[in-house]
């Protein structure tokens, strides 16, 4: 290193930095690759479609530009479709709001919201489960056939009723007809 | 005909077992509670207001038992039912004038969805039903019966002990109870006027007027001064006339109408016919012979000398005015919706003789058709014996208003009133849940909150089980949670999910 060091440089070895100047000084960091992280918040109840904002935030200190965001839903039977995808740039420090415009399914069970690089590489992803939504077993409804040793009781009231009845409407020996 | 009452108070207790509830069983649970830790006539607690009379009789049942308060409402609500058949069979006889009349129109009554819900359940509805019938019975037996006068005596003793007792169960169910002897007695005397004013049956009418009047007067004599808690039924009526007057006079926009619930209580329209075929048949084929009736009698100009004919006629007519005139009240929304619900048991207590009174006049069973009319009566009064069961106890399959809940529905609201007792906690699209757990542990009378139907704001926390999904798919209603709600609790068949908070001043 030749001339003065103005930035502090003086003993870093060798690498690449990142020289910020603020409030009147020069900062130098190391540069580091971007920290990608997801926050994903349901903006509405709305049951047609289901606005989300995405909240990107990269806490390294290299910036990420030309980054995809993409949602997928799950279904029940474990089929995954893809439901919408975004550009967004992620500069270091900074945040970006994206909001994602999904249908809302009833089949869907699981949420997924990735974020990919260029290349396609999954550098974030946040899974968000549609609470409520589960595969019903068909016990929940608690119906007769759950507990079949009641129908003969049942049945036995029927019969008691109808043969009451027949016997109460039979023609009296002797009546006139 | 025990038995057979005896066989669906036993279905209708071990059909969910343990695990149901309703509001109207969970009120009183927590009325028989009070009385028994307070053993008073009026505890400080909580009073029924409508009478004393089941909670005290519930109080002696399970104080001589050794039952639980739970278990009297559970069990005990359904199979103390049995007991109405003796009144029912006895009244009948009376208005029927035979025995297998009396048999048939049991059978009829039986058969009323809208009669065996509300005495398989556990409220004073068996017993204010059977000590109407004992009325109707102690009544009509003390007009046949004046010739001797020792006897007449005790039947009139009789029937008014039995009134007083009925409005200690409910005084406003036993006044319409009178006003529609009341009733009666006018519509006798009009058509008596009008097509034979010659005619002798001044001893019926008569009769009628003093057990009316007396009547009227021992529930006066209940309300204003016997139990002071009755009054409360004065504030219903002026509720009812604001509510009308709002319906009629468009003072404001219209109130909700109950007979919507059609569409939404049963899972389709043609269901809810189907378990409600009986109700109809009763009330269409009373109100033709009724209608018939009257008409041959004016036409004719006669007027029938036999008490119990004329009582019948002027009962249907009576009571059949009253259901007219609670339809329009329910329409107008007071006493929460369900007086058609009180009625209608009522009407078809009288609609079911009239209409076995008119069978046994006809021959209509020719002997070559006899056994094709007696199969198909069978398999028709068995059909209807089935599915007026199936209304009755709301069975899952047919009905959209669920009674029954889960050991995982009560683990998790135990956890939840344990975990966040000073939040309240959603439980279901209906009351079910906190009728069953107050039913069984009175939970929320120890403080604890719950939330039921239509989640209030500050409700942060909601229990989600399998069953209230299987409910929200059903009815088509969303969940009340939101996609990114915190599962803070899973027990295999239910779960509790806490909102996120939106505001730094939510938790």
């Amino acid at each position: 290193m030749t001339g003065n060091d103005l930035l502090g440089v003086a003993g870093l070895t060798p690498g690449e930095y990142v020289v910020e100047y603020r409030n009147d000084a020069f900062t130098v960091a190391p540069l580091t690759p971007p920290e990608m992280s997801l926050q994903v918040k349901r903006l509405s109840e709305d049951v047609a479609a289901l606005p989300l904002q995405v909240v990107v935030t990269n806490d390294g200190t290299g910036d990420a530009p030309g980054l995809v965001l993409v949602a997928e839903a799950k279904n029940s039977d474990g089929v995954v479709t893809e439901l919408t995808r975004e550009p967004v740039d992620a500069l270091s420090g900074e945040t970006a709001h994206v909001l994602l415009d999904v249908p809302n399914s009833h089949n869907s069970s699981r949420l997924t919201i990735r974020l990919e690089n260029a290349e396609g590489g999954v550098i974030a992803a946040e899974m968000m489960g549609l609470a409520g939504e589960k595969e019903i077993e068909g016990e929940a409804i608690y119906s007769l056939e759950q507990k079949p040793v009641l129908i003969p009781v049942l049945v036995g009231f029927a019969v008691l009723l109808a043969t009451a009845t027949a016997l109460a409407v039979r023609v009296q020996p002797g009546a006139h007809e | 005909m025990f038995v057979a009452v005896f066989l669906v108070a036993g279905y209708a207790s071990m059909r969910y077992g343990k695990l149901w509830g309703e509001t109207d069983t969970n009120v009183f649970a927590v009325l028989i509670r009070a009385m028994v830790d307070e053993a008073k006539l009026v505890p400080v607690q909580r009073v029924y207001p409508n009478g004393y009379g089941f909670p005290v009789l519930a109080t002696y049942l399970v104080s001589i038992s050794g039952l639980s308060v739970t278990g009297m409402q559970l069990a005990g609500g359904a199979l103390l039912a049995v007991w109405v058949v003796l009144p029912v069979w006895l009244a009948y006889r009376e208005l029927v004038g035979s025995a297998r009349g009396a048999t048939l129109a049991t059978v009829l009554i039986l058969i009323q969805p809208e009669f065996l819900f509300p005495i398989l359940r556990g409220t004073h509805e068996k017993f204010t039903r059977g000590l109407m019938f004992l009325c109707l019975f102690l009544l009509v037996r003390s007009i046949l019966a004046r010739q001797t006068w020792r006897r007449f005596a005790a039947l009139l003793l009789g029937f008014y002990l039995a009134s007083y007792a009925l409005i200690t169960f409910n005084n406003l169910l036993a006044t319409s109870f009178i006003v529609a002897l009341g009733l009666a007695l006018v519509l006798g005397l009009i058509m008596r006027y009008l097509i034979a004013p010659r005619s002798d049956s001044s001893d019926t009418m008569r009769r009628l007027l003093y057990a009316v009047s007396i009547s009227l007067l021992l529930a006066f004599l209940f309300t204003f001064y016997a139990y002071p808690p009755a009054r409360h039924g004065l504030r219903i009526v002026e509720s009812v006339w604001d509510r009308m007057a709002m319906l009629f006079l468009d003072v404001e926009e219209v109130a909700a109408n109950p007979y919507h619930t059609l569409t939404t209580a049963w899972v389709s329209f043609p269901v809810y016919l189907i378990v409600s075929i009986a109700n109809w048949l009763l009330l269409i084929a009373s109100f033709v012979l009724w209608i018939v009736q009257t008409h041959t009698w004016w036409r004719k100009r006669t007027w029938p000398e036999e008490p119990r004919t004329i009582l019948l006629w002027s009962l249907y007519g009576a009571f059949g005015f009253l259901g007219a005139v609670s339809i329009l009240v329910d329409v107008s929304g007071a006493i929460a919706l369900n007086l058609q619900h009180r009625i209608f048991p009522s009407f078809a207590m009288i609609a079911a003789p009239f209409v076995t009174a008119w069978s046994l006049r006809q021959q209509t069973f020719r002997t070559t058709t006899r056994p094709l009319a007696y199969g198909l009566l069978v398999v028709v009064i068995s059909f209807l014996s089935v599915v007026a069961v199936a209304k009755a106890t709301n069975e899952p399959l047919v009905s959209n208003r669920w009674v029954f809940s889960t050991p995982a529905e009560f683990t998790g609201l135990d956890w939840a009133r344990q975990n966040n007792p000073n939040g309240s906690t959603w439980a279901a699209f209906d009351s079910r849940l906190r009728a069953s757990t107050g039913i069984q542990y009175g939970w929320e009378t120890q403080g604890a909150k719950f939330d039921s139907h239509d989640p209030a704001p500050s409700t942060r926390t909601h229990l989600i089980s399998d069953v209230m999904r299987a409910r929200s798919e059903r009815l088509n209603l969303r969940l009340p949670i939101e996609g990114d709600s915190l599962r803070v609790y899973d027990n295999g068949a239910a779960e509790l999910y806490h909102l996120r908070p939106r505001t730094p001043y939510q938790k």
